[in-house]
């Protein structure tokens, strides 16, 4: 039942409109059973990335190969995978059978009436649309218009999905649990995805790697845990976790780092340069105990945590405390590091 | 009351948009209050939806409220209504005690932020800034002082010369909120402003928002579909649902203490894991989950008969010790914690566990609920008190 998928691999891709260098010198590999993510802001390079795999953008340069076969000058069709667009894309006045029916009934394929729509039906029944067939899909609402334009994306079985922030028009709640389904659905299938958002919380909790792009170029890949602990640099770093890292200066005075005032951050710090940059992550800093003070300006409980936002060393720092610590605005606290948790880097000229 | 706004309304023929200073020269004589009640709305639209199916409630003045809902709950047609866009079919609104129902949009003394944002394209950012100002004649020196506050908030200081299609997406958007926000009106009303943002952006420009109106204290209904947006922000939440309004609250009583089932699991990410069961007339302090032969112990008493028992995913631990039974199906890693996703007999839970915890996939595990974090729901979803 289940094909053997081949596993992608993209060397050197470059992609120039007029000045603007889109991509530069893309290197990516994707295994038969993975799902990569593509994290980035707006404007990184992402969609032309993934235009540019799925054959609707030419590459100035580089080698796209799916399995064994290169593919870099195949025909969109040719190259059999599945694009998932942000804005839905299904044909408003047909049903949802008819719009789910359409790859089957692309020119070239062989499928009989019976296969196609035993291949509909459990496609359907799979995402939860089976009561839904009949209906226009200018009739569904957001959540079901992108179950629908899921479901038309894996029901020709592709050798590859392509999902261009396919959940960023729905509601955040939609969204949370549609991550989880398309992740299970995926997990079910078997077949390479690559996923691309400039949301931290799906990225995390989606990808198997994580592929960090800004400007057109390759950060870092890793998984999310490697990409979130030991970030290559304070870019990358603030692309993940929310509240974003806390970013420092420091020199260091034997084994303390000390901020740009003099304010003492951490002691006995691990080896270092004298000048350099360390990154904090909010979660690793308790309230007491350290050796400096700070002043709470301001205080968010948001549930599960609360997110102190306090000024020390000159600087605004994010702190992340349990639901149920007692603090208010103007309280003095002493941020004690969890010093095996800092991340260090280079100072920037 | 009255007195206050015949002083008002002598005071906005000389100038509207000026109040904020002038009740600070007049003290005593004129203080603007400006909350707004909504006083049994309705929205009825003509192809027989009913967007808004009788809302009250009352926004204090200077207060940040969070409308908070699913797409078609209401939440912006209720917003529409208050800023005069929408007509309401039933009920009234008031601003600082005036009944304002019949009053055009721009009889409301209101500032409204939508979604989408334009900037002029011929202007440079300092005077896109300004425009708002410029066109109600505010002197100069005023004018330039609420620009260096706003654009040192925003950052964009050294951008004020610059036309808007030399700037990146999100400097633009930063230069439309400062024209919103230049303005100092009775009331803000805020329609996912931050919608189309970047995640990162989106966090900054939270903190942007609350912190100017921390600063100037306006009157706020801010409208999201996000609920951590509404939780970080709002000084009170409204969840709604269908039209009508679900619970009001600040945001810990709407986390710690949902009405019912609905917001019970649209508030919080994800939401309350929920499970069904009963509380027999013999044990009223023991919660039965179905198809699980053991019970759970419960914070007190409450009512028998079938109920639904909620719980957030920090309070359910992995235990060996543990009476519920199933298999990891899904592992979240979120950076700063583990959101493992168990199915067992009584269906799928979630728990919040930390970032290192030994816990993979397929493994089989079994789980405690923390009985003072227990919230129960009786058969129509509506929470239950413990019973004396």
């Amino acid at each position: 039942m289940i094909r053997e998928h081949p596993s992608i691999r993209v060397r050197g891709l470059s992609k120039r409109f007029g000045r603007i260098e889109a991509l530069r010198d893309i290197c990516l590999s994707v295994h038969a059973n993975e799902l990569l993510v593509v994290l980035g802001p707006t404007g990184a390079g992402k969609t032309t990335l993934l235009r540019t795999i799925a054959g609707l953008e030419h590459s100035d340069a580089g080698t796209i190969e799916i399995g064994p076969e290169d593919v870099t000058h195949a025909s969109p069709a040719r190259r059999d995978v599945s694009l998932v667009f942000q804005n839905f894309s299904l044909y408003p006045d047909w049903s949802v059978r008819r719009n789910l029916e359409f790859p089957l009934r692309a020119p070239g394929r062989r499928e009989t009436a019976a296969q196609i729509r035993e291949r509909v039906e459990a496609i359907a029944e799979m995402l939860e649309i089976s009561h839904l067939l009949a209906r226009r899909s200018s009739q569904l609402s957001g959540g079901e218009m992108q179950r629908v334009a899921i479901g038309r994306a894996i029901v020709r079985r592709p050798r590859l999905f392509l999902m261009d922030e396919p959940l960023s028009n729905l509601d955040a709640k939609l969204r949370e649990s549609l991550r989880v389904e398309l992740v299970l659905l995926r997990r079910v299938l078997k077949t390479p995805m690559i996923y691309v958002t400039h949301d931290q919380a799906e990225a995390l909790s989606m990808a198997d790697r994580i592929m960090v792009l800004s400007q057109g170029q390759v950060l870092q890949t890793g998984t999310p845990q490697e990409i979130y602990e030991l970030p290559a640099s304070p870019t990358v770093a603030m692309q993940l976790g929310t509240p974003a890292i806390n970013v420092l200066p420091v020199r260091r005075t034997r084994s303390d780092l000390l901020a740009e005032d003099g304010t003492v951050i951490v002691r006995d710090a691990p080896a270092s340069d004298d000048q350099c940059e360390i990154g904090i992550r909010p979660e690793n800093i308790a309230l007491k105990g350290g050796p400096s003070t700070a002043k709470v300006e301001v205080v968010e409980d948001i549930g599960a945590v609360k997110i102190v936002l306090a000024r020390w060393a000159g600087r605004d720092v994010h702190i992340t405390t349990s639901s149920a610590t007692e603090i208010t605005p103007g309280d003095k606290i002493c941020p004690n590091v969890d010093v095996s948790r800092i991340v260090v880097w280079k100072a920037r000229d | 009351m009255v007195a206050q706004w015949a002083a008002r309304r002598f005071l906005s023929h000389v100038d509207r948009h000026d109040w904020l200073h002038r009740d600070v020269a007049l003290g005593a004589v004129v203080e603007t209050m400006n909350e707004i009640v909504i006083d049994n709305l309705q929205k009825t639209f003509p192809n027989g939806t009913r967007a808004v199916r009788g809302c009250n409630l009352k926004i204090e003045d200077g207060e940040f409220l969070v409308l908070l809902g699913p797409s078609g709950c209401g939440k912006t047609t209720t917003l529409r209504m208050i800023a005069g866009l929408e007509q309401p079919t039933g009920g009234r609104v008031l601003i600082g005690g005036r009944d304002v129902t019949a009053k055009r949009p721009g009889e409301r003394d209101i500032g409204f932020v939508f979604q989408f944002y334009a900037l002029y394209p011929h202007l440079s950012v300092r005077d896109n800034i300004l425009f708002p100002l410029c066109a109600v004649g505010v002197p100069r020196a005023e004018r330039e002082a609420s620009l260096a506050r706003v654009s040192e908030r925003l950052a964009i200081a050294h951008l004020l010369d610059r036309k808007p299609r030399h700037l990146s997406g999100g400097d633009r958007q930063r230069v439309a909120l400062g024209r919103a926000m230049i303005r100092k009106p009775a009331v803000y009303l805020m329609d996912e402003p931050l919608g189309t943002l970047d995640a990162g952006l989106r966090l900054e420009m939270r903190e942007f928002i609350r912190s100017q109106q921390l600063d100037l204290r306006i009157t706020t209904v801010y409208v999201t579909h996000d609920q951590e947006e509404a939780m970080s922000m709002a000084d009170r939440i409204v969840v709604m649902n269908e039209g009508r309004i679900r619970q009001v609250g600040t945001p810990s009583q709407v986390y710690v203490q949902p009405q019912d089932l609905f917001v019970a699991n649209f508030v919080g990410s994800p939401g309350m894991n929920l499970f069904k069961g009963e509380i027999a007339e013999a044990r009223r302090e023991e919660f039965h989950p179905r198809n699980i032969a053991s019970s759970l112990p419960c914070a007190g008493a409450y009512p028998p008969g079938p109920a639904t028992l909620g719980i957030r995913p920090e309070h359910v631990t992995v235990n060996p010790d543990g009476i519920i039974a199933g298999t990891v199906i899904m592992n979240e890693y979120m950076g700063s914690a583990r959101f493992v996703h168990i199915d067992t007999v009584t269906g799928r839970l979630v728990a919040r566990v930390p970032p290192d915890a030994h816990v993979r996939l397929g493994d089989e595990v079994r789980l405690t609920c923390d009985p003072e974090s227990c919230r129960l729901f009786d058969s129509d979803g509506t929470a239950m008190s413990v019973q004396a």
